[in-house]
Parts: structure tokens; sequence; C-alpha cells
């Protein structure tokens, strides 16, 4: 049996980390490196990445290029989610990574992408080249190349968000790591059922 | 033309000339209830036709407010530096979105910003930051102390 597993994992594994395809999803200066990376002088179609995808339906990769702010959080956590397993996320640029410069006292980014959704690869720099992204692709493609079917499984039960509800009337989320993440989701608060949420929760 | 102009709306209009930026744009100081009158005049005016506004901006100068107006003419090619000097503790001024139609985004952005209220604005909401924020951050006396935000501190 585990032999069967592991030449199907090594299978598997051959062709997602060959196929990455990218979510087209750039929010500022780092898009510009991204979109260079995937032209002709770098060509991220040497590793199998060039179809970047519009729609997150049909991508399993989300290049972060760019500052998230408040405002873009929950586009991000969105488009995130509705991206289909297994899925994979590289933080580009130091706005993702730490909050880079606007880290110190801005009022509007967010502090590290890695406080949202999970992060695979951090590719620090402002912005960093484009064969930094190459690295940061080719990176990845080794640790999908080290994963199990098994180990993904347990990796996804760990990383499904939760619905909460505090005394607060305003939204929140309670994400990965109970112990710090609440999201604040801003404008977007219609579509929620509370009655359905809350018997979920209860119930966990 | 500007310097000519000045002489003609300064009993009219109250404007006081203030400054010359070093490419010779002059800076004058309009009072705030006389703010849509004196843009009228002017962009109607023929000789002076300031038809375009370049930008709407707000200073935050800690004991008042400063509402600042970059108008443009594209027949004399001339530039045009407004200022108006507000209340700290209710800076409300009308709106010039009846005037110049470029001036709607703008004043939606320095409302977001600063809280300046711009009076007869056809939709003065938040246009940069999300709906339900709390505070004008670009203000000297901003505190980000919003407890939705907390998971967010350094």
């Amino acid at each position: 049996m585990k032999i069967i597993l592991t030449a199907v994992d090594a299978l598997y594994n051959w062709a997602r980390s060959n196929s990455l395809w990218p979510l087209t999803f750039a929010t500022s200066c780092c898009g510009i490196e991204m979109i260079s990376t995937s032209a002709a002088t770098f060509d991220i179609a040497r590793f199998g990445a060039e179809v970047f995808r519009a729609s997150p339906r049909q991508a399993d990769l989300m290049i972060t290029a760019g500052t998230i702010t408040h405002k873009m959080a929950p586009a991000m956590v969105q488009l995130y989610e509705q991206m289909p397993e297994p899925k994979y996320v590289i933080a580009m640029g130091a706005c993702c990574v730490t909050g880079g410069m606007y880290e110190n006292d801005s009022y509007s980014v967010v502090r590290g992408i890695d406080r949202l959704i999970p992060v695979d690869v951090y590719l620090p720099g402002c912005p960093p080249r484009p064969e930094a992204l190459l690295d940061a692709i080719i990176k990845l493609q080794e640790k999908i190349k080290t994963e199990s079917l098994m180990q993904r499984r347990k990796y996804l039960e760990a990383h499904k968000p939760k619905v909460i509800y505090s005394d607060d009337k305003n939204c929140e989320v309670l994400l990965p790591h109970p112990e710090i993440e609440v999201i604040h989701w801003g404008v977007q608060k219609t579509g929620y059922d509370k009655s359905n949420d809350k018997t979920e929760v209860e119930s966990a | 033309m500007p310097e000519a102009m000045n002489l003609v709306i300064d009993e009219k209009y109250g404007v006081k000339f203030l400054d010359k930026t070093s490419d010779n744009v002059e800076v004058i100081e309009v009072k705030p209830d006389m703010l849509v009158e004196t843009t009228t005049y002017l962009k109607m005016n023929k000789d002076t036709r300031f038809d375009v506004l370049l930008s709407v901006s707000g200073v935050d100068k800690s004991p008042y407010f400063e509402v600042v107006y970059h108008l443009y003419s594209t027949v004399f090619n001339k530039k045009l530096i407004l200022k108006a000097v507000l209340n700290k503790n209710c800076p409300e001024i009308e709106s010039i979105s009846s005037v110049y139609s470029a001036a709607n985004w703008h004043e939606r952005e320095t409302y977001d910003l600063f809280g300046i209220n711009f009076q007869n604005h056809p939709d003065l909401e938040r246009i940069l930051l999300p709906g339900d924020w709390k505070g004008h951050p670009l203000r000297k006396d901003y505190v980000n102390n919003d407890e939705r935000l907390s998971w967010n501190e350094r």
C-alpha cells in the first residue's frame, strides 16, 4: 500500500509542480516585476508556470505581488478561498512579507499577509528581481515534490477558516492560528446568514 | 489674466494675494463662504477662463485646516492656486462640484482623509478607506485605536 502511495505521490507531485498556474493578482509595483518575469526575457514558461489565470477557479498558485491594504484584504482572502485545492501562496515583496516600509506607522497596510492566509514561500525585496521570483517558484516546486497526499489532507484541515462572532456588531473571522488572527472584513458584511453559522460554531 | 484679474475680484469677492511660487503661479486666499462665487467667476470670465480643476487637497496646519485648489486655464496656459482657511473644530466648506465636476472625487478624498465636510456635495462618502473606518488618518492628531484592527499591530 505504502509503495503504491509513494509512486502515486511522485507522479502527482511531478505533474503538479511542473504546471503551476498562477493567479493574475498584482496590487502594486511588484506586479511589474511579475509581468516582466512572464515576458520573453525571463520567461516563466520554462518552469511550466506561464499560464496566468484571470479566474481563481483555474489557478493553483497565488503570487501576491504588492502591498495589501485593509480594503484589499477581504478581496485577497476571498480570492484565496475561491482557489481550488491544492493551492500555494508566494508572498512577493517586502510589503507582503512584513509590511515593508509601511510596517512602522501606516494606518492602512496589512503587516504581512501571513496574518491572513498561509504562505508557502517568502520572497523579500522591494521589489524583487524577476530572477528572484523564478528562484521562489523553483523553491516552491521543490517543496511540492516532497509532499505526500496524506499530509496534504492534514494541511487542509488546519487551514479551514472558521466564522465566529463576538459582542461587537462587526463581522469577524477567526483564521488558522486562533491566538492572533481576527480579520476585519471592512465593508463586505452583506451575504452572511448569521443564524446558520452560529449553530456551526456552537457544535464545534 | 491673473495679475489684472486680482484687482477686479479683490473688492468683489474679498480675495487676498498671498504668494507667488517659483514658477510664477499666484497663490490667493479666498473666503470659504465666497468660494463658489469666486470659482464660478474665474471659470466663466472671458479674461480668466480657468476651465480645468487640477486638484483639491487638504492641509492640516495644526491650529487650522486649509483646502487648496489648483486651477488651470487651457486658454491662457496659466495656473492659479486658491487657498481657504477653515476652522479646526467644524471644518466646513461649500462644494464646488457644481462648478467643476472633477471636484467630486477629489472632495470625497479630502473628506476621507481629513474629515473636511463639503456642503451640498452630491455623494460625500469615503472613497479610499473602507466605509466603516473610524477617524480621518491624515489629521495630525489621528490615533488608530480601532479594536477591530488589533490583529494588525506590530
